[in-house]
Order: C-alpha cells, then structure tokens, then sequence
C-alpha cells in the first residue's frame, strides 16, 4: 500500500515536472524566436499525455498510445534538426524516416492485435521479444541522434569563448536522451528472464522516466542557482577587466576607428 | 555578454586580426544597423536573422573599414555560426 502510494507521487511529480518543462519550453521559444524549444515543447507536451493515457488506460484501443509516441518522437526529431541542423547536411532525413517507418510497424501491429487480424503470429512467444526490441529500437533512433547531436555540439562550442552552464545544458540533454533509450528496456528483462521480476522492473522503469523528466526540467527551467552551480570554476573576472572587455560601452567612432587604423598599420 | 556577439566578434577579429572588443563592437552595430539591436540585448535573435545581418549590414561596415574581400569574410562567419548554431537555443 505504501509503495504505491510512492509509486502514485512520484509519477505525479514527474508528470508536473513535464507539464512545467514543456509550458517553459513553449513560452520561451515564442517569446524568444526559437523554433527547437517550441518543437521539444510539442514533444514534451505529447510525452505528457502518453504517459497519462499509458498510466491511467484511458483508451480501449491500446494503440493510440503507439500514435501519441509517434507524435513525441517526430517533434523531438524536428527540435534536434532546429537546434543543431538548420542550412547543414545531417542525418535528420533518414532519422525522420526510420522514427515514422518503424512508429507504423508499432501502430499497425497493434491495430492488427487489436482486431485480431494474423491472431497466431500475436500467440507466439516470441512476438513479445520482436515487440520489445522494436520498441527499443524506436526510441533509440531519434534520441540517440538528439544525445549525439549535443554532445557533438558540446564538443565544437568548448573551442569557443562560451559560459560553462551552456555547455553543461548539452551535457543534460545528452544524459537525458541516453537515459530515455533505456525507458523500453525493463519491459524486454521483463520477459525475457524466467524470473518475476515484474515489480522491479516497474520500479525501474519509474526511475528511468523520472530521471528523464528531472534532468530536463532542470536543463530548461534553469533556476538562477542551478545555473550557478552550472557555472562553478568559470574563470572570476576583476571589474576593471570585466569593463576593459565590454564592447557595449564603445562609441561607434571609437570601434570603426580602432578597426580602421589598426587595419591600416 | 551576447554569447553570439563573442562567437563572432572573437572570430571576426582572429580572421582580421584586429582587436577583439572592437570586432565585437563592430558585430553589434551591425545588428544596430539592421534594425535588430533590442532583439540582440534581449537574447531573441534567430540563426536566420544573424546570417541575414552578416550578408547584409556587416558586410557594408567591413567595406566602410576598407578590409579586402569582404564576401569571403562574411562567407566564413557564416559558416562560422552555422557550425556553432547551437548556442541561439542553449543560451536562451
């Protein structure tokens, strides 16, 4: 009894920390032109509702919880694009593809168990395995792209003059996408071990999604301390070399004449 | 500090070689020039209104300073940001 009580308020909580972080991410995408918070808003957005349309079976047809993901991952393909892609080459054509191709075979082989259609390839053993590892693999296309992308972009903003706590949000998301590879994984040990463990793999699977939804409200939320803490062994400047470097305090004659005469010597 | 402003002012000046904090000055009253100054100070400009004001106003003030070439200039600044995009989602 008590366990589940637990169980209740911290899939709660994380709901809320999703629900904040997705209406953060909406809010300041609008208010600051930027489309990647907008669409990983979108996404956290559907990630909320899956998770209380999955949490609560409210839908008789369980494959609309397989359409709601799609939504989740599609939107969470277009931010990677919109954060790190935009005008480059990359992978995101065919991570877009394989997230739409293989989120179908989920949704239509749930359709199909749902009416009954194919009913003694649904009765085999093994099918449980197929549906587990493709479940992984899933999730695995467009957020092990979103942890590759940010750790390659985390690595190309260290040779700039950048504040830690950005480089240090990279960090986050890339934890974070890594982490959501994972959420699939209890359900394959599940069945695949000969052993009850399906509390545990609850739990675990509990864990996964609430570190996942931890580690992004703090990436995006960013209270002013967090960012603090973000920003431990940033190199403290003297006021004196702090206003020797500010650019804004210069008149326009000064820059165009320092450019000019150190340009022309 | 504009983390935008430091990318490319900081490279503007290693490209020119030319002192930082006037390049970076130079970066800002380019984005002045466009019309675009208060989007900059607040932390709203987009990749596509930066590459708008490198190809724009920023090339008119590298040629108003005499510097050689200032297409390949504002080219490579352009590929510059483009490279380091990142920073307009993750500084904000």
């Amino acid at each position: 009894m008590a366990s589940e009580l637990i169980e209740t308020v911290i899939l709660a909580l994380s709901m809320v920390f999703l629900l904040t972080t997705g209406a953060i991410l909406v809010i300041k995408g609008q208010n600051k032109n930027d489309k990647a918070q907008i669409w990983l808003g979108v996404s956290f957005f559907s990630l909320l509702i899956l998770y209380i349309v999955w949490g609560l079976g409210l839908f008789e047809r369980y494959y609309t919880v397989y359409i709601i993901q799609l939504f989740v991952f599609i939107a969470a393909t277009f931010f990677g694009k919109a954060a790190f892609y935009q005008n480059r080459k990359s992978a995101f054509p065919y991570i877009m593809i394989g997230t739409i191709l293989v989120g179908l075979i989920q949704v239509i082989q749930k359709v199909f168990e749902h009416h009954g259609i194919f009913p003694d390839f649904f009765a085999q053993d093994y099918y449980i395995h197929i549906d587990n590892l493709l479940s992984i693999l899933w999730t695995a296309i467009p957020f092990g792209w979103m942890a590759h992308a940010a750790r390659k972009a985390r690595k190309d903003l260290k040779t700039q003059d950048v504040e830690p706590w950005i480089l240090r949000r990279l960090t986050l998301i890339e934890i974070s996408a890594v982490v959501e590879i994972f959420v699939s994984v209890p359900d394959l040990i599940k069945h695949a071990i000969d052993v009850n463990w399906d509390q545990s793999m609850w739990y675990l699977q509990i864990a996964i999604i609430t570190t996942f939804t931890v580690i992004n409200f703090f990436a995006w939320a960013m209270p002013s301390w967090f960012k603090e803490l973000l920003n431990k062994g940033k190199k403290e400047k003297t006021v004196a070399q702090i206003e020797s470097e500010d650019e804004t305090k210069m008149s326009e004659d000064a820059i165009m004449q320092e450019l000019m005469e150190v340009y022309q010597t | 500090m504009s983390e935008v402003v430091k990318i490319l002012g900081n490279n503007l000046a290693e490209i020119l070689d030319k002192p930082s904090k006037a390049s970076r000055g130079l970066i800002r009253l380019a984005f002045k020039d466009a019309g675009l100054k208060e989007d900059l100070d607040k932390n709203k400009v987009s990749l596509e209104k930066t590459l708008e004001v490198l190809n724009g106003s920023l090339k008119k003030r590298l040629e108003t300073i005499k510097v050689e070439e200032p297409e390949e200039i504002v080219g490579e600044l352009s590929n510059i940001i483009n490279k380091y995009q990142s920073i307009f989602t993750m500084s904000k």
